[in-house]
Parts: C-alpha cells; structure tokens; sequence
C-alpha cells in the first residue's frame, strides 16, 4: 500500500496520514528503504486530543529525493510491549529508536545497545581484552566548545570505537517551543527562541521557523522577500563553512591559512551585522515578511564584498588544498565509504563527501530555491580532505548563487506586509506539514500538526547532527586517535542541536 | 606558493587598532537608552508582554540587561517606543544590580563602574581563561573564540585561553547551566587554583536568558563561584567582552 506522499512547505489535512498495523508500517518502511527512500524522521507525534497514556503514535518520514518526494505512514503503539527493532537491518533507525527508547519508554525488541541518548550517567562499553586501553575526554574540552564526551577504545593507536556520550546540553528547548507556541507567544519571542535552539545555524532554523507558520497559515510573502531570506541563509553558509576550513587549518598547524580564514568570516558576518545588527543574522526572520529590506547601498556593499571574499577565498584555498604537506595529512583519513554514509541515513557535508547528493535546496527546494536551485557537488573518498574540500566548493557556489540573486533581484510587488506580524496568525484546522530546509551542516527537518481548534498540536525538529554524530563514530573506526581532532572538525557536529 | 604570497599580502595587518576607540556598525544594539519613563499603561502593558526574557519591568521602565537578549523588539514592533537601542557596545557590571537600565542612567554609566581593586593587582596583563559551555547554543561559544581570532586579538592584553582549568585564573561560563553540566562546572571551578574569579558570558549565563524558563536547568550552583564580571549580550560581541575583561584586570582604558 501506498503511503501519503507529500512535498516540502504544501499543507495536508491531518486524516491523510494513512494509518498501518505495527507490522505492516514495519513492512513498508522496509520496502521503501530498499527502494531508494531514505529515513529524515522517526519519532511519536501527537496526532490525536485526549489520548490514552500508554499509547503512542509513531511517525515515519521518509524521503525519495531524486523525485522529491516524501513519504508519510503511522502507527500505534502500546508502551507496555516491546516492538521489533529496525536497527539491525537499518542502522539509520538507531539513533531514533534510542531517542524514542529514553524518552517514552519503548523497548525496542533486538536493539543491539538501547543506550540513552542524553543521558550522562549511562555507563560505557568496556572491553574485555587486557590489550586494550580507553581514552576519555570531556565534556569539558580544552579549547571553547559545546560539551560531549568521547570515550575511544583503542589499541595502541588505533581506535577500534569511538563512542560518543551526548545530553550536556539538553535544556528542553523542544518543550519549551512547544509551549510558547501553543500559548501563542509573540512571534518575536517564538523566533528568539527558534534561533538559540542550535545558535551557529540561526538563519537555519529562523528560516524553518518562517516557512513552518507561513505553510501552516496559508501566508505568501513576497518574491524580494524569500530572495533575501535565501541571502542570509547563504551567508550563514559561508561564513561557518569558512570557519570550518579555518580550524582544521589551524588543527593540522598550517596557522597562515587558518588566520586568514578567520578575517574572511569576519568580512562575512560583519556584512550581517550591517544589515541587521546581528554577527549570526538573528532577529531578522519574520512571518509575511522580514524585519528588514535591502536598499540600494546594502546591495552594492554585500555584491563589492563577495567579490572580494570570492578572490581572497580562491588564492587561499589554493595554497591550502594543493599543499603537499595538507593533502598527505587530510587524504585517505578517517574514510567514512558511501555504503556507511547511506545505511546510517547521512545528510550533509558527510554524506556529500562521501559520494551522496542529498540537498534540500534541490531535492525539497523551498522560497526562492524554488527558482534557483543549488545542486549539491559530491565527491567519492569520505575523507577529511573530501570534506574539507565539498566546503570550499560550497563557499563558491553560495557566493554565485547571491550574486545572482542579487542581480535578478524582484522588486517589490505585493504590500500585504510592510512589517512582520507580531501575533500568531490563525492557523488551518486538522493539518500536517513536513518542512525541510538546508542548513550549512544538512537538512533540518521538521514536521508539525494542529488541532481542531486551529492550535498547534506537536512539533518534531530533527538536526541533521542527529544523523551525523553516529557517522563521526563510525569514521573514526581504525584511524589513528591523533587523527580525531581534525576529523571532528570535518564534520563539526552540533551538540546542543542533538540534544536540544 | 606564489597564491600564499598574494593571500599574505592582501590578508596585511587585521587587528584592530584600537579596541577602545572602534565602533561597531550603528545597526548594532548594544546600550539601550530609555528616553521617559513617563508612559502611559497601555504602552507600559505592551511592552512588557513583546520581551522575550521578562527583562523590561515597570515603575520605574527598567531593562534589566541581564536578562535581555537584545532582539529589539521592544523598539521596533511597539509604536512610539521609549526604547531607544544604541551601538555602545560597553555594556557591563561588576554585581548583578548594575545591569538595570533605567531613564537616569546615561551612556557612559558603565564606564565608572569600579571593579574590585585587589582583582587588578593580581591579575593585571596576565588573565587566563578557562571557558565551561554549560548548555549555551553555540552563539556565545564561537564569539568567545573570535575574541581570540586575527580581528580582535584579546591575547595582546594578556588574556589567554588555557586547556586546562589548573592554568586558569578565570572560568567564562556560557550557557544557562543545565542539570547535565551541573557537576561538570562544579568540577572545573574546584580544579582551578586560587585565587580564581568567575565570569558569566552572554545573558544565558547571566539569567537564564531565552531558556530562563526551561526546567533543565541547574543555576543554583552559581552561588559557589566568585562571580566578578557579568557581560550582557547574546550574544557578547567580542568587543564587548574585551573592553570588560581590561576594566576587571585593571588596563582601563589603557591599551599597548
Ligand atoms: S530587546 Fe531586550 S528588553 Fe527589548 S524585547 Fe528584546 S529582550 Fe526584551
Ligand atoms: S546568550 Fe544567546 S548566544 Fe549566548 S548561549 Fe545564550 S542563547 Fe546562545
């Protein structure tokens, strides 16, 4: 059978999620899997008022994205029996199922380790071999960054596993958005929040958060202003994309390139600063429209300063990536293959790098990508050198895609909004909408429902370092552990945005 | 080599000159200026409900910067707002009080602040930093290490990064400090030596901030640290963050 297939950002009526027996939901998502679909979410959602304590209902989402299509089934399930595990034939439900394992109580039957996923106090694999030895490290790291800790078993020098104990950041933002939004909040504080959930991709989750009430309201904003909310979210890509490529430079000490990537993020998010005094592009998303438009200056100035970023950028990246020293140190370390990149359902950067061409901004396009679709380059080693490199590409094809926005710029045609509205607007009634966006790490995606009474009923965010972290794991497998600093950085992970 | 060349040549020499004299761009918020607070209800009613972090209070109008986050709703979505957001980027305070903001209080309110003078002798050119992320969205995290970046350079004024809190003199807690990172920050304060202060970064670390009311949190361990500089902002600009840490360690307005 069939499941509903929907689009990014286009609003359904709740009763069109097919309902499916536990086994037979098992079934089809088994079929599709193997019919080239994806998993982007697994996860209980509220889709009924008033429900029974011990039932819950589970969603899938799943995602055909050379047809950009998704897909959308549910299920019931009791808490109080255990349900067969789709980890061992999928590894990318692992994570989900641990999730759904901490936080409801599901036992998963044959999960091969049911480990909390923010739970600090759950204990570590420990081996058995007296030829072993474990490294630990964290949360508290030395240099400035989020929490984590990283236990390494390893033999010698080898690293046999690397397992990875998140959840110092779990502040409960998921909640706490959940509430402002169904107390109807000022759409400011709703947006402040939706910003901080996971600080670094602001404009991610600032533009996720615009077309989640805009879908869900029916609002369409004007041409000029999707043209610059697609502006900033490249910007944002840029800008930590460079910052990447500046610490592994710096983690690999070639300090020269590493310093001068730094300037070049200032120049970046200097440029945000000046158009809505914010570093990170906060308080900028709105609902109809956005806080702020272009004028004439503010486009001469962002077009004079890619322009100059795009020159310094290039002779840069060309020392740095033809370097002998730079390629012997970052090729053919910590290969993550395409066969591992797909079976652990990776987005982003590592799965680009490793030879998978996922990418909202064609495979689900959204606002103005719509009319200018960026296709994702891969590249087939899965190393640090491949995805340090897919970054320096993506700096390029960011600053030509503003550039030609720029140029095409709309004006602006219809005046429903000449400010954001402040209140919640009303909502459709029994809905569902599926809305994916692409933040510099991978794709955010989300999925929302509302209630009779026009309220939102649940929301389910996923970050796309919730796939990825276990693909930090698993790449790191026989590398050599001093190679862990600039393969985390290749990846750079998010922590809150995992533990929210 | 020779794009290694031209890339050093047109990299040239980044540091700010002068971090007392620069200014940062006009559309930065930095210090909030109340113009009256002589207003009626009705508007006082409103502006209260718009922030996000209950930092506005009434009788006297007061921003409390602690809690602000600076997303300047209360200036642009309220009509005829008291509220005026300027780009004086140093804002910060040596006790908890000093971080209310009402009508009396002028630009330069934070610049006669006093910090504790024994700190200054202890500490002066050289001041080095332990960072504990403690549930912070990253925001404040990346703007501490741009303060150490090629642009802003703390480092010339003695302010360091360590790797470890035995080396620290400081700990700079971001974050609103959740139950997980509880034993954590305690840890890290009692492997510091003394004497040793703490310094809360970015209104999280302050108040709780956006996620004030979030039941994940563990703040009451703050009363175990010797909290000598609070630095508003969410995030702290970097510029902000070096202008606070020269007053505490007694450079002043002076610079090398
Ligand atoms: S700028 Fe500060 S005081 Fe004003 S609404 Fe935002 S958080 Fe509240
Ligand atoms: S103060 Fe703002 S930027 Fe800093 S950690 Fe908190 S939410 Fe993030």
């Amino acid at each position: 059978m069939e499941w509903c297939t929907a689009q990014n950002q286009v609003i359904r009526s709740r009763n069109e999620i097919p309902y499916r027996e536990l086994n037979e939901f098992q079934k089809e998502i088994s079929d599709y899997l193997d019919r080239n679909f994806r998993l982007i979410a697994f996860d209980v959602i509220n889709l009924k008022e008033n429900e029974d304590k011990n039932i819950r209902n589970l969603i899938a989402i799943l995602s055909n994205d050379d047809h950009s299509n998704l897909k959308v089934a549910t299920t019931e399930i009791d808490i109080r029996e255990k349900v067969p595990s789709l980890s061992l034939k999928y590894p990318s439900f692992a994570i989900f199922e641990r999730i759904l394992a901490e936080e409801h109580g599901i036992d998963f039957k044959e999960h091969p380790y049911l480990k909390p996923m923010r739970d600090i106090n759950f204990p570590f694999i420990y081996p058995l071999s007296k030829e072993l030895h474990q490294v630990g490290v964290g949360p508290v790291h030395a240099g400035i960054i989020e929490p984590g800790h990283f236990r390494f078993t390893c033999e010698g020098e080898k690293v046999l596993s690397l397992e990875i104990s998140l959840g110092y950041q779990k502040r409960g933002v998921k909640q706490l958005l959940l509430k402002y939004l169904k107390e109807k909040q000022p759409l400011t504080k709703i947006f402040a929040l939706a910003e901080s959930i996971v600080g670094d991709s602001s404009v991610a989750y600032a533009h996720l958060f615009s077309i989640i009430i805009e879908s869900l309201a029916n609002i369409f904003p004007d041409k000029r202003d999707l043209a610059i909310r697609g502006i900033f979210s490249e910007m944002e890509r840029i800008a930590m994309h460079i910052a990447d490529l500046s610490a592994i430079a710096n983690d690999v000490a070639y300090l020269s390139t590493s310093a001068f990537l730094q300037a070049l993020r200032t120049q970046i998010i200097n440029n945000l600063l000046a158009i809505c005094g914010s570093r990170f592009g906060r308080n900028f998303f709105g609902i109809g429209t956005n806080r702020l438009d272009f004028d004439a200056d503010t486009i001469e100035n962002m077009r004079k300063n890619l322009i100059d970023v795009r020159n310094s950028f290039i002779n840069i990246c060309d020392d740095f990536f033809s370097n002998a020293m730079i390629i012997a140190r970052l090729e053919n370390t910590s290969i993550f293959t395409k066969e591992y990149a797909k079976i652990l359902g990776q987005v982003g950067i590592s799965a680009k790098a490793s030879g998978l061409p996922i990418d909202a901004r064609s495979n689900h396009p959204y606002g103005i990508y719509r009319n200018f679709p960026i296709y994702p380059y891969t590249l087939k080693n899965g190393d640090v050198y491949s995805r340090a490199f897919i970054r320096y590409i993506e700096v390029q094809q960011s600053i030509k895609f503003i550039l030609e926005v720029l140029d095409y710029f709309p004006v602006k045609e219809k005046n429903d909004f000449d400010k954001p509205i402040l209140k919640m607007p009303e909502l459709m009634k029994d809905s569902f909408c599926i809305n994916i966006v692409e933040g510099f790490r991978g794709e955010i995606a989300s999925f929302v429902t509302t209630d009779s009474k026009k309220d939102i009923l649940d929301i389910i965010i996923v970050d796309p370092s919730v796939h990825n972290w276990y693909g930090l794991s698993v790449a790191m497998r026989n590398s050599a552990i001093s190679d862990f600093p600039v393969t985390n950085k290749s990846f750079n992970l998010s922590y809150c945005g995992n533990d929210m | 080599m020779s794009s290694l060349f031209k890339s050093r040549l047109k990299h040239g020499y980044q540091a700010i000159k002068s971090v007392e004299q620069a200014k940062i761009n006009e559309r930065y918020r930095g210090f909030p200026k109340i113009l009256t607070d002589i207003t009626s209800e009705e508007l006082m009613r409103k502006l209260v409900s718009i922030c996000p972090t209950e930092a506005i209070n009434n009788n006297p109008l007061s921003i409390d910067l602690g809690k602000c986050i600076f997303c300047g709703a209360c200036e642009d979505f309220i009509e005829d707002s008291p509220i005026k957001f300027t780009n004086n980027h140093k804002i910060f305070a040596f006790n908890r009080e000093q971080l209310i903001v009402t009508s009396e209080i002028d630009q330069d309110y934070f610049k006669r602040l006093k910090p504790n003078i024994e700190i200054e002798k202890l500490f002066k050119r050289s001041f080095k930093i332990r960072n504990v992320s403690a549930g912070g969205c990253n925001g404040c995290e990346l703007e501490l290490s741009a303060s150490f970046n090629v642009n802003f350079d703390a480092a010339r004024f003695g302010i360091d990064i360590v790797a470890s809190p035995r080396h620290a003199d400081a700990m700079v807690i971001t974050g609103p400090i959740t139950k997980n990172m509880q034993i954590a920050t305690l840890r890290t304060w009692e492997a510091m030596a003394e004497p040793k202060v703490c310094i809360l970064f970015g209104s999280c670390a302050i108040s709780g901030g956006i996620f004030h009311q979030s039941n994940e949190l563990a703040r009451e361990i703050l009363s175990n640290f010797n909290t000598l500089l609070y630095i508003p902002g969410c995030p702290v600009h970097p510029l902000t963050f070096i202008a606070a840490v020269k007053r505490l360690i007694g450079w002043g307005d002076d610079e090398p």
